[in-house]
């Protein structure tokens, strides 16, 4: 009875006054370098966990490749999902797909998972949209035409 | 006493108002004909209260699992952890989960679909500069397993634990554009009087052209026999992998090479997890080895590395054809680091071995084989995703005999071709369909050698199954209309009947061979949904992350999901 009663507290509590801000973890870029996340962000920033594996990542991955320059004071951050020993494996697969990294489009690792268990980000793709530092938007899972919604949400968070 | 502890930190935050509150609600449920059933719920909580210079944050995960679906039964807090984090230093206490380099030495994971959680219970510290970061953890690991080497197996349940206690350090340092690290780790088994000792080397090296990585490891095992007069003696294993990668203007050729020989063992003994004292740990992955098929049929026929013994290869070219069309082809081939021959005439159980240096495609090596092909990629429009490859497959899982009159393996052939198809009609719906197509044949090959010259060698192979080919076939398809509903269909089929692997009363096997089943989800928004599934799933192996374990079949029955996220 004491466990239902903590689960409704917690419930009740993380309702009322749930919000989340983007952690400032220290992270490895894939080029090696470490920096902090807030480092990374911009005035919006899309965050994508992913791993090479997880298709419905991968055309997420695709269709925002197609129109996120298109978007001014955007960044992106796309956090990789997959085990350590693949590093060598998700470098070779975004070298290949010529996933446009530059100061505004950065891949990093999750190794640790850290992460990943601090947006509950299994099972993934996990999208989310930042004001800042500020976690305005989340969505779970892709598909094919879903582009249209995250760029609308995207424009929403610019005209804020 | 955590409830105290969660109470304190939310009136402390929510008192400076920089909190950060999220919770992630999970309940799931499950009935079926063969008594798969579980009832499951778990409850993530996070709590952060965020300052410019540091951090201060918990997390707290509370299950209630009667029964669980994989696992053994909780009620209550299952895991928790706090910590403090700022530019240059983080502290950890409660269920840390560290990977140091590419998890050679240490890669903790929590697997929830599998039970396969190998995180410690204690103290994780980590310091770090522009140019080194020094990691330290402290704690207790427990994982479990289902084995058939002890009494009352179970694929669902657990019936090996094993306790440890580990400690150690990792350093690793930037220099000349390279990460160099190194790495010890201690670990003390109680329950069977053992200690390890595993200390780990590894290079990071990237250039314009590519990269190149090393890591070498060594581990010995020392086992207390106590008052009894029995001797262990210290076992002493390595290994080293290699891994280089080059590009090629679009291009991308990624080859490794490993040698593991943490505790080679002969035949009759090598699977045995209870009483191999030297084995790898469970806190310990290979840097790859494998690849992590997403196809269904596929993923079954997965390999997991072999840490104690093998020796393998890698090659991957990835590139694109044009601007819509990408090619992944990846080969792998690996044997264990011995071929054996067990001894002639009188004594048949004693087995001899000589060594190999690179993968050998002998029967009495334990021989992996695979090239898997695939090209994925899309319309001119953009509306039509496509994947479609190919996969041949060759194992030998076991060798029971290899002597001068009877060669005799356990082996497995495999040829599956994939296909998924993806097509977005308008704005408002997309479909999608997988079609798999495998033909398998599993069994063992013996050979009766002749020892006059007049007669030939007698060769027979003996199915595991009805055919002498399994024919497989996996069909789903599936609709998503306005972001909101999903419908699903999966039908695969089999020209054998699987009850042959048992005895026909155990149900964890299946002896159907057709399953069909349908689901429906519902989005109330981007993170809050509700999946009803009705019909039968097939059992086999399960995959995630190099980690395989058997999941028994769900007959006709009914399984429903729902999570919701309150951020």
């Amino acid at each position: 009875m004491i466990i239902y009663r903590l689960f409704f507290l917690l419930l009740l509590t993380g309702h009322l006054l749930s919000q989340t801000n983007f952690p400032n973890n220290k992270v490895q870029l894939i080029d090696n370098t470490t920096t902090n996340l807030h480092s990374l962000t911009s005035e919006v920033s899309f965050v994508s966990f992913w791993a090479t594996w997880c298709l419905p990542c991968i055309k997420e991955i695709d269709k925002l490749n197609e129109f996120i320059h298109d978007y001014e004071n955007v960044s992106v951050i796309l956090i990789n999902e997959d085990r350590p020993g693949d590093k060598a494996k998700v470098k070779s697969f975004v070298r290949s797909r010529q996933y446009p990294i530059d100061d505004n489009y950065h891949i990093i690792f999750d190794f640790d998972k850290k992460l990943s268990r601090q947006f509950s980000a299994e099972p993934i793709p996990l999208t989310l949209i930042l004001k800042g530092t500020k976690v305005i938007y989340r969505k779970r899972g892709f598909y094919l035409g879903d582009e249209v919604e995250l760029k609308k949400q995207l424009r929403i968070a610019l005209s804020d | 006493m955590i409830k105290k502890i969660y109470i304190i930190i939310l009136l402390f935050t929510s008192a400076y108002s920089q909190v950060d509150i999220s919770n992630q609600l999970s309940v799931r449920y499950g009935d079926s004909d063969n008594d798969y059933n579980y009832n499951e719920i778990y409850l993530d909580t996070k709590l952060s209260f965020n300052r410019e210079n540091y951090r201060l944050e918990s997390l707290l995960t509370f299950e209630v699992s009667e029964p669980a679906e994989i696992g053994l039964n909780a009620k209550g807090l299952d895991r928790y952890l706090f910590g403090f984090y700022n530019d240059k230093f983080s502290l950890e206490l409660g269920d840390i989960h560290q990977t140091w380099g590419r998890g050679l030495l240490l890669n903790q994971l929590d697997l929830q679909n599998l039970d396969f959680h190998t995180g410690s219970r204690g103290l994780g510290m980590q310091v770090h500069n522009e140019s080194s970061t020094l990691n330290i953890i402290m704690g207790d690991t427990a994982s479990r397993k289902s084995t058939t080497v002890l009494g009352g197996y179970d694929p669902r349940v657990p019936n090996y634990f094993v306790d440890q206690f580990i400690y150690g350090a990792d350093l690793s340092l930037n220099v000349l554009k390279s990460n160099i690290g190194a790495a010890f780790l201690l670990v003390d088994e109680k329950e069977r009087s053992l200690s390890h000792t595993l200390t780990n080397f590894r290079v990071d090296r990237s250039h314009e052209y590519g990269e190149f990585f090393i890591s070498v490891i060594n581990k010995v095992s020392e086992k207390d026999s106590g008052n009894l007069e029995i001797f262990y003696p210290e076992k002493d294993g390595g290994g080293f992998y290699i891994s280089n990668t080059n590009y090629l203007k679009k291009w991308a050729l990624t080859s490794s090479y490993r040698n593991f020989k943490m505790d080679i063992n002969d035949p009759v003994i090598r699977d045995n997890i209870v009483d191999n004292y030297g084995q790898a740990l469970d806190i310990q992955r290979s840097p790859s080895g494998f690849y992590q098929h997403t196809f269904r049929l596929l993923s079954r026929n997965s390999k997991e590395v072999n840490l104690n013994d093998e020796i393998g290869i890698e090659i991957q070219l990835l590139g694109p054809i044009n601007d819509n069309v990408n090619i992944a082809v990846n080969y792998m081939k690996s044997s264990s680091s011995k071929r054996w021959h067990n001894g002639v005439e009188i004594d048949n159980s004693l087995w001899y071995s000589d060594s190999n240096s690179m993968p050998s495609s002998s029967q009495e090596s334990y021989p992996f084989e695979e090239l898997f092909i695939e090209v994925s990629g899309y319309s001119s429009d953009g509306n039509i995703f496509y994947k479609v490859g190919i996969d041949f497959q060759d194992q030998v899982f076991n060798v029971l005999s290899n002597s001068a009159e009877v060669k005799s393996f356990e082996i497995t052939e495999s040829f599956t071709l994939p296909f998924l198809v993806n097509f977005n009609i308008n704005p408002s719906w997309n479909v999608e369909m997988q079609l798999e197509l495998q033909r398998l044949k599993t069994g063992f090959d013996t050979t009766i050698l002749s020892d006059v010259d007049e007669i030939d060698d007698n060769y027979s192979f003996t199915s595991l199954l009805t055919e002498e080919y399994q024919e497989n076939l996996f069909l789903a398809l599936s609709a998503n209309y306005n972001q909101k509903w999903s419908f699903n269909l999966s039908h695969e089929l089999t020209n054998s009947d699987e009850s042959l692997l048992d005895d026909g009363h155990n149900e964890s096997f299946d002896s159907s061979n057709d399953w069909n089943s349908a689901s429906i989800a519902y989005k109330f928004d981007s993170d809050h949904t509700l999946e009803l599934f009705y019909g039968s799933m097939r059992g086999g192996l399960d995959c995630t992350n190099g980690v395989c374990r058997y999941i028994q079949a769900f007959d006709d029955g009914i399984r429903i999901d729902y999570s919701l996220n309150l951020d």
